[in-house]
């Protein structure tokens, strides 16, 4: 690592390139309109360059690979379509984001890829932005491109650019479609009947008496899925835009709606999104050009609980049992508690046009009736968000140019939200209700300013940039609640509306401010073609770094070699093209938080004193100081090729290793010490793999135009140093008894399954006795037949704490998209597909800790006897062997699928037809999103993106059937 | 040559156009909003009284580690309460100790380590600051390092009593000295505690001389008991006399009674009254939630939650979890004692009353810190913020601690047995006459009734060598369980500095 206390190692590259330029000076001038004008573009960071001369790992999404495509976020368009990304949606719940690990995971602390869009790097959310207006996305994969970007590109760049106004006369395209949404997959659970004839077998197995006299004549009971589940949930999408360029303006506008509600909760999860945009372009002298890029977006959305154990819908709907009613009426029961006290209905129960919705008797906690617990759910999210660049580029020389470039991000979000009075079951009750709101103002603003030169000198091409930039976030936010507003009704519901301020509260507040300067070069060189040469150099000082590392220095190198361009490469119908590119760099990872290198005095420390109970407020120290606090560092080496063969197919491979140092982390200190440790700079991670992408393209004589294209990317993540003593850092908790599920542990994959491995279950109690350790001790001895047989994995006889051990991994083998299509005459067809292998989910959707909670359907195939099962465990209310509330791998299930994330028809109506209607162009299609998905798991959906792969009942998504129609004119 | 030239010029803009948009150094120094560095602080009264409430704070930690409330866990672990819930996995820890199968990482050691040295940091924070402040009056500065004092010595002689031989720290550490710490021996910890509570008592105010927005504050009587209760806790034979003077100077100093009505003290209105000599005070008020449940921000008690009936449904009291039940054994030693009713609810006899039963369930739950329907919170998430206050010292225990001494140094006999009778006739029983060893068995089994589920029991039945006979169903091994083992992550993290218990 390279760290100076000053900028002195900057000045130097400045006088690299003087002494550059006399060595340089015997050259000849050429003529520089050579530059081969169709071949392609590649956007870099600050500066664009030639597909061919790219030395780094780049991989780039055109907007015709995405056009017509159902995609709501910018995420969805690389997902599956670039080697070296993998992209899991977090979950179905309509505007979801998703997780997006490029090359692996980088880092225990924050691993998402830099956002920069039209160069405003982006710090908020990246929904605002419309995927149809994108023109070209990149991503920066290996450090010898991401350096550019300094200490924040660690964990890879995504470079979006949208679209600008091509020559010519004004066009207009009207996008369209509409489409039905619905669950692709409903688990089968045990009915009313399956229920009471296990809790009467459980019991039983307890040496309790049955509960459910005739658990027969319970019949199917209630479907809860079905209750939960919204089927046939419409989403829309309209779109209009012009674009076009007169002598000296370019210009493309565009205005979008999209509505989309969520195949869950209906009325409860929805996402609805506005945006308008406007990019211009201005020559306004011959040298001076002005440009200007703004968007708009508005989001409304509402969103329901997912993917926790401690009620959300769908894990309701899974855990409440079949023989709770929807709506009771039966009065006997009516007039009884809970629903009664002292004859007397309870004033907050939920009912509505249907009736009073029921209220289970058996199963408590959070899994109350998911219908109910819906209708005391109203949160909405909206966001205002605007993003603009201005900039002006003035060409100085032939070849000289400096730009000037104010981008700015603007938002203002928040939420609010209404909480009747309710009561949902004796533990979740609300006796006031409560409505509560807040707003917030986030922006960041960028400067840069650049110089570059670009020239060519006999056959020495030489482009290099220079710049500064700088760059501000700052924020406020407040807001407030009130209890016991006059109206149950979450429309009416504001913190005024009361009238008095009882229970009032409130917050607000700005953050602390986030400032990073930077330097930045890039050398791009090529000789002829043939040899190619990139070096990068950022220096960063960010306000998040600790007073001793201010500035950090990134440097990369990269070289390329097109072997083809050699005159003696002979010409041949096997290869056609072939780069060899090799590239070394550094980039960094600013995750640390605001002063987080400082001690700080923090208040909260409250205590009670007097007779009214009033806090008095008390500080101290939140953590010890460490003023050597700096980025963390990612060393990557990238080799690899591209290559074009048998004229049609191209491929690309790349090989690399990152290694992350200075891994954030806090040191565990023995309590004694009575503080906390400062975040320091102690771990390691290790990520290897190979990036491979191939596309064949080819158009047959009888006009069938075929397009297929794959990508496969294997990576290996290892953690090689925690920093603490213990090696580990706890990882996931489930449950109210906080089961530790996962780890982080040296020599490991981030984040693997964490407990018992079982051998099987004992199918006689021979077995049991018979399972002893190397001394003759019976190792369970608690255990009976049926109960499941634990390894013990360090041979000390008896299954405790310390047999503890990974039972599986969330980080996938590989991942793999593959990508299809066909053109005949006015046909086209689309096929797209995604995947993943090798990674495990951890299933946590039942909640083992309420024994009387609803099981899955594959609980009817448990133990029942020797030779029954092998895979289930006997069930009994008396679970002394801890079958169930031990983490294991029994919960531990494949991950792997294969999803068809796109299928798409489209008809392309004649030219001769359309000339009359003076349209210029028309297509029709119909598209199907998530149509067919191979898994082994058996949850909702095995793409969890939020939450390690464990599945505490997720929101799947949704399968969805669409017509759309796209008109230019 | 061109060319040339203009790779020139560019290097030369660069410098020209980029170093002047250089930034000043201040854009890069972020200013802290709404919090302050720790080098700018502790300048006044008013931020060492901030550092003073930081360590009371700490006193009411119940989430370090789990659910680890002190006194309610003493409870499970003596004969007076079982573990509950609503099955054994609900909550190991509380089983284990129960069933005294802890072991180095299962148990609710970790919780009780953590909060007790967590406190003692803040607490040496603050004598090594408070002396610094130099426009703090001579008498903040005694009555509030008194105060410091008194905390410190209570954390430590909570972990003498949990661990025995444990580190001792009267200073904040640097990171030189990490490692370097060694477990000293109960006598060695104790005399430090005995130091801090006799430099604190004479710099404390009177009970019945401090306002009320001060009630809660550390006292005189509260320091005298905390140091007789010492003495009698860590057995040491001849300083009976000293516990009787300490409790007869409490008794004499007029600041206490007891409550005229024994249902009185566990309501509302009992907190800091008159029988209160020290309390650990909290609040519905602080709204805390899950989310910053652990880091000890929440200022409610949960104890009120855990020992409430599960899923309860009828009038007066709000469902809790059903941990605690009171055994049965407690409740046949209570049977037609007038104390019953205030101590134990007998829910199966309840009229129009339902609620489940958890693991463990007697039928018998506490009634002292019950949840009452009109002490629910009403903001936050209600189940963690309680209000009620744990009863931690009360004139009654200096009562039977004076007699108890007296009966020990051979003290006057009248006056120890008018102590116990004191506490006695509150609630209407006939006096007791005995004397000798059996006016101390009487004072022991006083100590049963009237403090019952206040979770005294396990100490006591370990001081008094009756642990093994009474305990030693549920598995108590004698010179294994009087102690919790050491964590074993804090072992792991001391990196060999610490020991592990015997038995462990």
């Amino acid at each position: 690592m390279i760290q100076t206390n000053t900028k002195t190692f900057y000045t130097l590259l400045f006088l690299a390139s003087l002494v550059f330029a006399p060595t340089a000076a015997q050259a000849q001038v050429a003529d520089s309109d050579s530059i081969d004008a169709i071949d392609e573009v590649v956007v870099v960071g600050y500066g664009t360059q030639k597909k061919s001369n790219v030395t780094g790992a780049i991989s780039q999404v055109k907007s015709k690979d995405l056009q017509d495509l159902p995609l709501t976020r910018v995420e969805q368009a690389l997902q599956g379509r670039t080697s070296g990304v993998q992209i899991l949606q977090n979950s179905g719940q309509p505007g979801s984001s998703s997780v997006v690990r490029i090359r692996g995971t980088a880092s225990i602390n924050g691993s998402n890829p830099l956002y920069v869009v039209d160069g405003v790097v982006i710090t908020g959310g990246i929904d605002y932005l419309n995927p149809n207006d994108i023109e070209t996305i990149e991503v920066l994969k290996d450090a010898a491109s991401a350096a550019i970007f300094g200490a924040r590109g660690a964990n890879g760049v995504i470079i979006v650019t949208t679209k600008s106004g091509k020559k010519g006369a004004m066009k207009v395209n009207v996008s369209m479609y509409r489409g039905t949404q619905n669950p692709w997959k409903t688990l089968p659970v045990l009915n009313a009947t399956e229920y009471a004839t296990l809790q009467n077998e459980m019991a039983a197995a307890a040496g309790q008496a049955p509960k459910f006299a005739d658990p027969r004549s319970l019949g199917q009971g209630t479907d809860w899925q079905s209750k939960v589940f919204n089927p046939s949930a419409p989403m829309s999408n309209l779109e209009i835009n012009l674009s076009g360029s007169t002598d000296k303006i370019q210009y493309y506008a565009s205005v979008s709606k999209y509505d989309q509600e969520g195949i869950v909760a209906a009325g409860k999860s929805n996402y609805n999104r506005l945006t308008a945009r406007l990019n211009t372009t201005i020559q306004a002298t011959n040298k001076l050009k002005i440009g200007w890029n703004a968007a708009y977006t508005n989001v409304q959305s509402m969103s329901v609980a997912e993917n926790t154990e401690f009620g959300s819908p769908l894990g309701r709907a899974l855990n409440i049992d079949p023989l709770t009613p929807l709506y009771e009426t039966n009065p006997m029961l009516l007039s009884q508690n809970p629903y009664s006290i002292a004859g007397a209905l309870r004033k907050n129960l939920m009912r509505d046009a249907g009736g009073i919705y029921g209220i289970s008797s058996v199963v408590t906690s959070e899994i109350v009736n998911p219908v109910a617990a819906l209708m005391t759910e109203n949160n909405t999210g909206w966001s205002d968000k605007i993003v603009n660049n201005t900039y002006a580029e003035y060409e100085i020389l032939k070849g000289l140019k400096f730009k000037s470039s104010i981008g700015t991000d603007l938002a203002f979000y928040g939420g609010y939200g209404f909480r009747p009075s309710y009561y949902l079951n004796a533990t979740n009750f609300l006796d006031t209700n409560l409505v509560y709101q807040n707003f917030n103002r986030a922006l960041t603003w960028i400067w840069d300013n650049s110089i570059s030169y670009s020239t060519k000198i006999k056959k020495h091409n030489i482009d290099i940039v220079a710049g500064h930039s700088a760059q501000e976030t700052t924020g406020t936010f407040i807001g407030g609640s009130k209890r016991d507003v006059p109206s149950q009704n979450p429309d009416d519901a504001t913190i005024n509306y009361a009238r008095n301020t009882n229970s009032r509260d409130v917050y607000g507040g700005k953050w602390e401010r986030y400032a990073i300067e930077s330097y930045f070069s890039r050398v791009n060189y090529n000789f002829n073609g043939k040899y190619l040469l990139t070096a990068i150099l950022r220096a960063d000082a960010s306000s998040r770094f600790g007073s001793n590392y201010r500035w950090g220095y990134f440097p990369s190198i990269s070289g390329g070699w097109n072997m083809h361009e050699e005159s003696f490469w002979k010409s041949n119908k096997y290869i056609q093209t072939l780069k060899l590119k090799s590239g070394w760099g550094m980039s960094g990872n600013d995750a640390a938080g605001s002063l987080e290198y400082a001690a700080t005095i923090s208040g909260g420390r409250s205590y009670t004193f007097g007779s009214g109970e009033i806090l008095t407020n008390g500080t101290s120290p939140t953590q010890v100081a460490n003023p050597d606090l700096h980025w963390e560092t990612v060393t990557q080496s990238n080799f690899g090729f591209e290559s074009r063969i048998f004229k049609n197919i191209n491929v690309g491979i790349d090989i690399y290793q990152k290694n992350t140092t200075g891994m954030m982390s806090r040191p565990v200190l023995p309590d004694y010490i009575g503080n906390d440790a400062p975040t320091s700079n102690v771990g390691t991670m290790v990520n290897k793999g190979i990036d491979i992408e191939a596309n064949y393209s080819k158009v047959l004589k009888n006009g069938l135009a075929i397009n297929v294209g794959g990508n496969i990317s294997f990576v290996n993540n290892e953690v090689t140093l925690i920093g603490n003593k213990t090696g580990f850092l706890s990882g996931a908790k489930w449950g109210p008894q906080s089961l530790e599920i996962s780890r982080i542990s040296e020599g490991q994959a981030i984040g693997h399954f964490y407990g018992y491995k079982t051998d099987g279950i004992f199918q006689t109690l021979d077995e049991v006795n018979n399972y002893k350790s190397a001394d003759g001790k019976v190792i369970q001895k608690d255990a009976v037949a049926g109960d499941l047989k634990f390894v013990d994995v360090n041979n000390d006889g008896v299954i405790d704490e310390k047999d503890r051990t990974v039972i599986g991994n969330p980080t996938p083998t590989f991942v793999y998209g593959l990508n299809i299509s066909l053109k005949f005459k006015g046909f086209d067809l689309l096929i797209f597909g995604q995947g993943i292998e090798g990674n495990d989910i951890y299933n946590a959707t039942r909640r083992y800790d309420l024994p009387n909670a609803n099981m899955n359907a594959a609980a009817i195939d448990r133990w029942t006897g020797a030779g029954s099962t092998n895979q289930y465990p006997r069930l009994t209310l008396q679970d002394n062997n801890n079958n169930f509330a031990r983490s294991s791998d029994f919960y531990v299930e494949d991950g792997s699928f294969f999803r068809i994330k796109n299928f798409q028809i489209g008809y392309r109506i004649p030219d001769k037809i359309l000339k009359k209607l003076n349209i210029a162009g028309m297509r029709i299609y119909y598209s199907g999103s998530n149509l067919l998905t191979f898994t082994k798991y058996s949850g909702f959906d095995p793409e969890i993106g939020n939450g390690y792969g464990i599945d505490r009942g997720i929101y799947p998504q949704a399968r969805m059937n669409s017509l759309g129609l796209s008109l230019n004119f | 040559m061109k060319s040339v030239k203009n790779i020139f010029r560019f290097a030369l803009l660069s410098v020209v156009f980029c170093i002047p948009f250089g930034c000043k150094k201040e854009f890069l120094d972020v200013k802290p909003v709404a919090r302050e560095l720790e080098i700018n602080y502790y300048r006044n009264e008013a931020q060492a009284f901030e550092a003073l409430v930081s360590v009371y704070d700490a006193l009411q930690w119940n989430d370090q580690g789990g659910f680890t409330m002190f006194r309610l866990l003493l409870n499970v672990a003596s004969d007076e309460c079982l573990a509950g819930g609503s099955d054994a996995s609900d909550q190991p820890s509380w089983v284990a100790w129960d069933q005294f199968k802890t072991n180095p990482s299962l148990g609710p050691q970790v919780g009780f380590w953590r909060k007790n040295y967590k406190g003692i940091y803040r607490a040496n924070l603050f004598l090594e600051k408070i002396n610094q402040i130099a426009d703090a009056s001579p008498e903040f500065k005694a009555r509030t390092s008194a105060e410091a004092k008194f905390l410190r010595a209570k954390f430590y002689l909570d972990l003498v009593q949990l661990f025995g031989r444990v580190p001792l720290i009267t200073k904040t550490l640097n990171p030189s000295e990490y490692y370097t710490i060694k477990q000293e021996t109960p006598e060695v910890v104790f005399n430090q505690i005995e130091k801090d509570l006799l430099e604190a008592i004479p710099d404390l105010p009177l009970a019945n001389a401090i306002p009320a927005q001060e009630l809660g504050r550390v006292t005189k009587g509260a320091a005298q008991a905390l140091l007789a209760r010492g003495y009698l806790y860590m057995n040491i034979q001849d300083k009976m006399d000293d516990v009787a003077t300490l409790c007869e100077d409490i008794i004499n100093s007029n600041a206490y009674d007891l409550e005229k009505n024994y249902g009185d003290i566990f309501k509302t209105s009992g907190e800091f009254g008159t029988e209160s000599v020290f309390e650990i005070a909290y609040s519905e008020n602080s709204r805390s939630d899950w989310g910053s449940f652990g880091s000890g921000w929440g200022e409610g008690n949960v104890s009120v939650q855990f020992v409430g009936m599960r899923d309860f449904s009828g009038a007066k009291f709000a469902p809790g979890w059903g941990f605690c039940p009171v055994s049965k054994s407690l409740a046949d030693a209570l049977r037609g004692d007038p104390r019953f009713v205030h101590t134990i609810i007998e829910a199966d006899t309840m009229k129009g009353a339902t609620y489940s039963k958890g693991y463990q369930n007697t039928g018998f739950f506490i009634r002292k810190y019950a949840p009452l329907i009109e002490n629910k919170s009403k903001d936050g998430e209600p189940a963690l913020n309680w209000g009620n206050n744990i009863r931690e010292i009360r004139f009654a225990d200096v009562l039977l601690m004076a007699a108890e001494g007296l009966a020990r140094s051979s003290g006057n006999m009248t006056n120890a047995q008018n102590y116990v009778n004191r506490v006695r006739a509150r609630v209407g029983l006939n006096p007791i006459t005995s004397s000798g060893n059996l006016l101390l068995l009487d004072i022991y089994k006083e100590r049963q009734l009237e403090l019952a589920t206040e979770g005294h029991r396990f100490f006591d039945l370990i001081r008094t060598d009756q642990a093994s006979s009474i305990l030693g169903t549920f598995g108590f091994i004698k010179g294994t369980h009087e102690h919790l083992p050491i964590p074993q992550n804090e072992i792991d993290a001391s990196q060999g500095a610490l020991k592990q218990n015997n038995g462990y």
